[in-house]
């Protein structure tokens, strides 16, 4: 069985290969960053708010990649801050701060789906036709849209995020074959679908 | 096709059309942010809390068992116990409700700091190698047991990055005391080599006074109390076993058992999830799960550690059941 070392395990997290150059100059900026995490878990308000500022990007590209609707996506957010922040004291690995971030949001994610998949069937289809004109990059979104759920989350986590095949499955608890094997069939699917 | 060409660009065109937050969207984090306040307040949802709640368990354990007013009861706890020279560790264990036979394992500390008429005095660390408890004191003329104190631990010049937990309880206006209870990720199980626990080491242990605001939430943190701890798990050690194991359940492939005097602790890899399940012994006795962790060892495999009160006595075999779905279960014999 391969060796591993749970020190250099812990220091690879979320950190991408290519983003390597920028890591000796964000050091401060991540020292402080692991302290407002543990800060966070330990119920200081004002860390836990620095903490999502800092991640409002990473929360809407995943939420803008799963949901089509403005308004959900927002929803989506707002929901995952709160629960959260409720949550947060049982975090127990400070380090996984963002990967659980992420994947409170993807659950929001999908429950606001199947809400919406339930509205669709209700009325019959018509309402997401008519709405399909307000959404921007509509090509990228029905083609993510048209993916299985499962593909869905590695999509968005790969092309939105622009996470590394092991940060996902850490992020989706998958392990690193299930990973490449689902993002190899949805860059196939996405490629038929964009082409 | 070029996947490499077809990943750029993709990747390029998500940078270029989502690279900022709409303004709406910010607006709705900023309200939700602004909100928190008031919904921590209603759904108790930090560790303060949880030490608040943790305290109405203690008090009320202490009013089912003297039948009086709790303040009193509590006080009066402390001061006969100091009054019979029982030291301060078995005073804030007795309060706390924590075995005492356990005690024996304590190492004394007896470190003090005093800062604006605040003395804070660590009392005792216990140490099994992987859970660190380590127990404190807070002491004032003025009346402290409205204040919230808040602990953090560092080890190797780091910040520990388990979530602390423990207890704290008022057993006056003016003391405080308290065991907070630290898991070391550096202490985890190694594939090849086992468990590889901490023995002798340093710590940083700080507590840390927080501004309590008028609508009795939490604000950042006023004042602090910071010590050098050195932690040691020698009086633990005699009495730890560890038994290899090496078998298959639900996924996982248990590695090892570790048995403490406090507590069990059962190590492992799986490459999906940590089963849900229970202890038992030969005598039927049985424990709930107190907590699990879960790290990445690479290739898909995950490495997890899963911690349990050890309530058993002459533990000879160790029945693990998953309670999920069928009951099912597996016996373990305990064989050095």
């Amino acid at each position: 069985m391969e060796e591993v070392r749970l020190i250099d395990i812990s220091m690879d997290k979320n950190e991408d290969k290519d983003e390597s150059k920028d890591k000796a100059v964000n050091l401060k900026e991540k020292d402080d960053f692991e302290d407002d995490e543990i800060l966070a878990i330990n119920g200081d308000r004002e860390a836990f708010v620095r903490i999502i500022n800092k991640n409002r990007l990473s929360l809407y590209k995943v939420a803008k990649g799963m949901l089509k609707d403005d308004h959900k996506v927002e929803d989506a957010i707002a929901n995952t801050i709160l629960k959260a922040y409720e949550s947060v004291g049982k975090l127990r690995h400070s380090e996984y701060f963002k990967t659980w971030l992420i994947r409170i949001l993807i659950n929001e994610c999908n429950a606001l789906l199947k809400k919406e998949t339930k509205v669709i069937y209700l009325e019959n289809n018509k309402a997401d036709v008519g709405k399909l004109d307000e959404y921007e990059d509509i090509d990228l979104i029905r083609a993510i849209n048209k993916l299985d759920d499962d593909l869905k989350e590695v999509v968005i986590l790969y092309y939105f995020q622009d996470m590394s095949q092991k940060d996902i499955g850490e992020t989706l608890k998958l392990n690193d074959k299930t990973v490449k094997t689902k993002l190899f069939r949805a860059r196939k699917k996405l490629y038929e679908i964009l082409r | 096709m070029d996947f490499d060409k077809f990943d750029k660009d993709l990747k390029d065109n998500i940078k270029e059309k989502y690279g900022e937050v709409p303004d709406s969207v910010n607006k709705r984090i900023d309200d939700v942010l602004n909100s928190l306040d008031k919904k921590n307040h209603e759904n108790n949802g930090l560790n303060r809390n949880i030490n608040k709640k943790k305290r109405k368990i203690t008090l009320k354990r202490i009013a089912i068992a003297c039948g009086a007013i709790i303040v009193m009861a509590g006080a009066g706890i402390t001061t006969t116990a100091i009054a019979k020279d029982i030291p301060i560790k078995d005073v804030i264990y007795e309060i706390l409700g924590m075995d005492n036979e356990n005690t024996e394992y304590a190492d004394a500390v007896g470190q003090v700091k005093e800062k604006n008429g605040i003395k804070v005095t660590i009392v005792s660390t216990v140490f099994d190698g992987y859970v660190l408890k380590t127990t404190y004191r807070i002491e004032s003329e003025k009346k402290i047991s409205d204040m919230e104190f808040m602990e953090s631990c560092k080890i190797k010049g780091t910040l520990g990055t388990g979530a602390g937990g423990g207890r704290s309880e008022a057993i006056s206006d003016n003391e405080v005391v308290g065991v907070f209870e630290w898991s070391f990720d550096e202490a985890q199980y190694n594939v090849v080599k086992g468990l590889e626990p901490l023995k002798n080491e340093k710590i940083e242990f700080s507590i840390r006074q927080h501004e309590v605001l008028s609508n009795s939430e939490i604000g950042g943190p006023i004042e602090s109390w910071n010590f050098i701890i050195p932690v040691s798990s020698i009086k633990m050690e005699k009495d730890i076993k560890t038994y290899k194991v090496n078998k298959k359940f639900q996924g996982a492939q248990i590695k090892e058992i570790l048995v403490t005097p406090t507590d069990i602790r059962i190590f492992g890899v799986t490459d999906k999830g940590i089963p849900e399940v229970k202890l038992k012994d030969k005598n039927g006795t049985v424990t709930e799960i107190g907590g699990s962790q879960m790290d990445n060892a690479g290739s898909g495999k995950f490495i997890f550690r899963m911690d349990f009160e050890n309530k058993f006595k002459d533990l000879k075999e160790l029945e693990i059941i998953n309670v999920e779905g069928k009951n099912e279960s597996i016996k373990i014999k305990l064989e050095e």
